[in-house]
């Protein structure tokens, strides 16, 4: 049942894919400027442009310029950056790992934080941790996000220097071989300590600055269903069968707090995805975000398709999972 | 261990904070005297490609990895002689000769030669960009035996050797051996080095940082005193550079805040630099569209901007006016030309005369607020909104720019243009921004300008020979566009940056600003 489930969700994903090309396409077409003119260069003779504009495709209507885009995409071409001259897909390997390991480290934080902190407040409620988080978590939320970065910056490289300012590594560092991008994975799997360690202090302040207000978001979320929780008649029973306070919250109520948590959960991941832009710019990341930004600032069509499309894959992969996620949950919950 | 064994909701919390503290205690390790310089830039060049150093963030590395054949003393704009041995320039002026250095290699061992001057010529004059912009006078190259080679103009032009300065050659059989379909290696020379200058390319990091490392064989000789290896590498925050100068993780950093100059100004250990350069800010025209088709329109927004204001309050003293329209150290630059006037009672007239009401018009203006222009929009936009004209803002980047710039339908209303001239000759900034080959697609003419006068006379001015009639044409080319003005003239930058104490031997080239070039530099 659970495969045939999959199955559709994965087949259901083609329409979505096509839609959002489609969307993507047509909109990087409304965007001032000229494609030909960013890949012949700003000098090139009307005959050169011609050429570049001849051999890109783009003399074509756009309907026949998307319908060449899919055909290559079948085949596994993404295109070619009109800014870098480098593929689009050669490009991705470079700067999705880097994203992915940011994103990974921030929803370590996120979830472990927001949960821990979550079910305290609403054990404790009314006390001063609740108190406490409540002021935080409306502090997260608000708190713009590059001023927070900055502020982390200042205090933790600039002040106590104890943290790097930015990058993904130490200047002296060599980066680990290649095996996914991911310097804290790949330094682990090579036995590269040192290296490990060096990635790992490079991630702290931005994966910090870019969970503060996840933990915000999911603590409120975790504590607002555990109170939810901790009400009802299986709650009341458990405790009445001498189970510990401690086995009730996390073997009772937590598991069934979890379903609201796991939503928030998998809409951070999914924000996070197109979301890091200004922290990548912030703490000289080089990934996703940025090759993004630089994108749409080229007005790099190839590039800013790529991204959309690589961005809504992982997003619709993510949201399966989560769905995916509820049945182990709650079983009450199936897919048919 | 420790994470497996503890129990409860305390548990992957503990974990965190676990890890936090080893991460945090990596940095508890005694410093070590870093043996390599660092140079923190707002972003990393968008190719390596000796072509492209027109662009000033292209110039930085390029500098460093090619050699030309011709180029300025660091801090001035006196030429000497680099790959080239000795020149000769022909009597109707439209030949000059060169003969190489025998000594001069490229990174791989291979010898500098005639073939690979005459190659990067050629891949210019094929490719049209980048530098091709100040060199359009050249017509090709002959080689005349393996270390001589001439360079053929149309017509006698007096800025080819300042211009050549930032010509740099490739490497003919590498760049040759590494081209993809015909593209002439930029797809190649994007991330490599094919130069024989001064330091090899050791790695190159998109978006993150580029390493260099000094080249044994390079032609110019070493000394006791130079940078062994630095690392370029991109902050974009200027807060963020600024920490990581005073804690010493930084040696160089490029600043485009007046406050955080003078903020560092007084921390020990640190030097900061106001270095003179020849960039100048222009404001854009779309000369196509109405309002601004009509001269009055255009000559009323120069005079409702605050120039002034400008210098005085938004950079703090670090900036300066031009001379009529050119910068105070450019060829045939007069202090008898008056600066930039900001007279709104003018240009109210003028506006009223152009039979422009007020309200009635709202025009667009781009910018790269990433570079930190959005206050020079906000200048013009308060300016202009004193004249009753409305302008709102397309904050875009350069390339971007350029690409709005291709089309006069497509471009916006106004916008802003550095121009990065290669020296100090008036040709560069007058030639490059108002004559009609420079329009939209044919380079920085971002004003549409086209006036066969004009034309006329810059055509005439590039191929006199004489200073006394060069600097005559220059200045009938600048009443021209006093009253044209497809351009408003604003200002003229001032470097700033800021460096460690024991960084000596900096110095910006007036025709290389913005670049760091590390040969005469040394740590002490």
């Amino acid at each position: 049942m659970m495969g045939r489930y999959v199955a559709r969700r994965l087949f259901l994903m083609i329409p979505v894919l096509l839609g959002v090309s489609i969307l993507a396409f047509y909109v990087s077409q409304l965007l001032p400027g000229d494609p030909a003119r960013a890949a012949a260069g700003r000098l090139a003779t009307p005959e050169q442009l011609e050429a570049v504009r001849e051999r890109l495709g783009l003399d074509q209507p756009i309907p026949v310029q998307y319908g060449l885009y899919i055909g290559r995409l079948l085949q596994g071409d993404l295109g070619t950056s009109l800014s870098s001259k480098q593929e689009v897909a050669q490009e991705l390997r470079i700067f999705f790992p880097a994203t992915l390991e940011l994103l990974f480290a921030t929803m370590v934080l996120t979830v472990v934080l927001g949960i821990t902190i979550g079910v305290r407040a609403a054990t404790s409620r009314g006390g001063w941790v609740d108190r406490a988080f409540l002021g935080f978590s409306y502090l997260g939320v608000g708190m713009p996000v590059f001023f927070l970065a900055l502020l982390l910056q200042l205090v933790f490289a600039g002040w106590l220097r104890v943290l790097p300012i930015a990058g993904r590594l130490s200047l002296e560092t060599v980066p680990p071989p290649v095996l996914t991008g991911l310097y804290t994975f790949d330094a682990l799997f090579a036995g590269q300590w040192a290296t490990m360690m060096d990635a790992g202090r490079h991630l702290v302040l931005p994966a910090l600055t870019l969970s503060i207000a996840g933990i915000s978001e999911v603590g409120r979320i975790t504590r607002s269903a555990m109170l939810n929780a901790l009400e009802q008649d299986y709650v009341r029973t458990a405790r009445a069968k001498g189970l510990s306070e401690r086995a009730v919250w996390l073997r009772h109520a937590l598991p069934n707090a979890m379903l609201p948590t796991t939503t928030v959960i998998g809409l951070q991941v999914a924000f996070l995805l197109g979301g890091t832009v200004l922290i990548e710019n912030i703490f000289s990341w080089g990934g996703l975000g940025t090759y993004a930004w630089k994108g749409i600032f080229r007005l790099d069509i190839p590039v800013i398709m790529g991204i959309t499309l690589v961005s809504t894959t992982a997003y619709l992969f993510v949201n399966l999972g989560v769905d995916l996620l509820y049945t182990k949950l709650d079983p009450r919950i199936r897919y048919e | 261990m420790f994470c497996s064994r503890a129990r409860g909701t305390r548990t992957p919390a503990l974990c965190v904070i676990a890890i936090a503290v080893v991460l945090l205690s990596g940095s508890c390790a005694p410093e070590t005297e870093r043996s390599y310089l660092v140079i923190l830039t707002e972003g990393i060049p968008p190719t390596l490609d000796p072509l492209a150093a027109l662009d000033s963030r292209v110039d930085n590395p390029v500098i460093n990895l090619y050699s030309a054949l011709v180029q300025y003393i660091p801090g001035t704009t006196e030429l000497s002689l680099d790959l080239a041995e000795s020149y000769e320039v022909s009597d109707d002026g439209r030949r000059y000769l060169f003969t190489l250095r025998s000594d001069a290699v490229f990174h791989d061992g291979t010898p500098v030669r005639a073939v690979d001057v005459k190659y990067s010529i050629d891949r210019m004059l094929t490719l049209k960009t980048g530098v091709w912009a100040y060199l359009t006078p050249v017509s090709g190259a002959e080689i005349l035996g393996g270390r001589h080679v001439a360079i053929d103009l149309y017509e006698p032009f007096h800025g080819l050797l300042g211009a050549l300065t930032r010509f740099y050659v490739a490497n003919s059989e590498l760049v040759r051996a590494n081209e993809f379909q015909g593209d002439l290696g930029q797809r190649w020379l994007q991330s490599h080095d094919a130069g024989s200058g001064p330091y090899r390319l050791v790695s190159f990091q998109p978006e993150q940082q580029f390493t260099v490392e000094r080249f044994d064989d390079y032609h110019g000789g070493w000394g006791e005193r130079h940078i062994e290896r630095a690392v370029f590498r991109v902050i974009r925050e200027e807060a963020a550079r600024r920490i990581a100068l005073r804690n010493g993780d930084a040696d160089w950093i490029y600043l485009s805040s007046a406050d955080t100059l003078e903020a560092l100004a007084g921390e020990p250990g640190i030097t900061v630099n106001r270095d003179p350069t020849l960039n100048q800010l222009y404001f854009a025209f779309n000369t196509r569209r109405e309002p601004l088709r009509d001269t009055r329109v255009r000559r009323a927004l120069a005079l409702a901007y605050d120039y002034q204001g400008h210098v005085e309050h938004l950079m703090r003293g670090n900036a300066e006016l031009p001379y009529g329209v050119l910068p105070a150290r450019g060829e045939c630059a007069s202090s008898d030309q008056p600066p930039p006037r900001h007279d709104l009672v003018e240009a109210k007239r003028l506006i009223a005369e152009a039979g422009v009401r007020p309200g009635e018009v709202e025009l667009t203006m781009a910018f790269e607020g990433t570079t930190g222009e959005t206050p020079f929009f906000e200048i013009m936009r308060a300016g202009a909104a004193e004249l009753g004209i409305r302008v709102t803002a397309v904050d875009i980047e350069w390339d971007a720019k350029v690409s709005n710039y291709s089309r006069p339908d497509s471009s916006t209303d106004m916008g802003t243009i550095w121009l990065f001239a290669p020296g100090p000759e008036a040709h560069h900034f007058l030639y490059s921004l108002a004559h009609s080959s420079q329009a939209g697609d044919g380079g920085n003419n971002f004003a549409w300008y086209q006036n066969p006068v004009m034309d006329r006379l810059l055509d005439q001015a590039a191929a006199a020979t004489e200073e006394e009639r060069r600097c005559s044409l220059y200045r009938q080319v600048e009443a021209l566009w006093l009253e044209e003005m497809p351009f408003a003239v604003s200002v003229t930058m001032v470097g700033l940056s800021a460096q460690r104490d024991d960084l000596k031997g900096y110095s910006v080239a007036l025709g290389h600003p913005l670049t760091q070039n590390l040969y005469p530099m040394w740590l002490e």
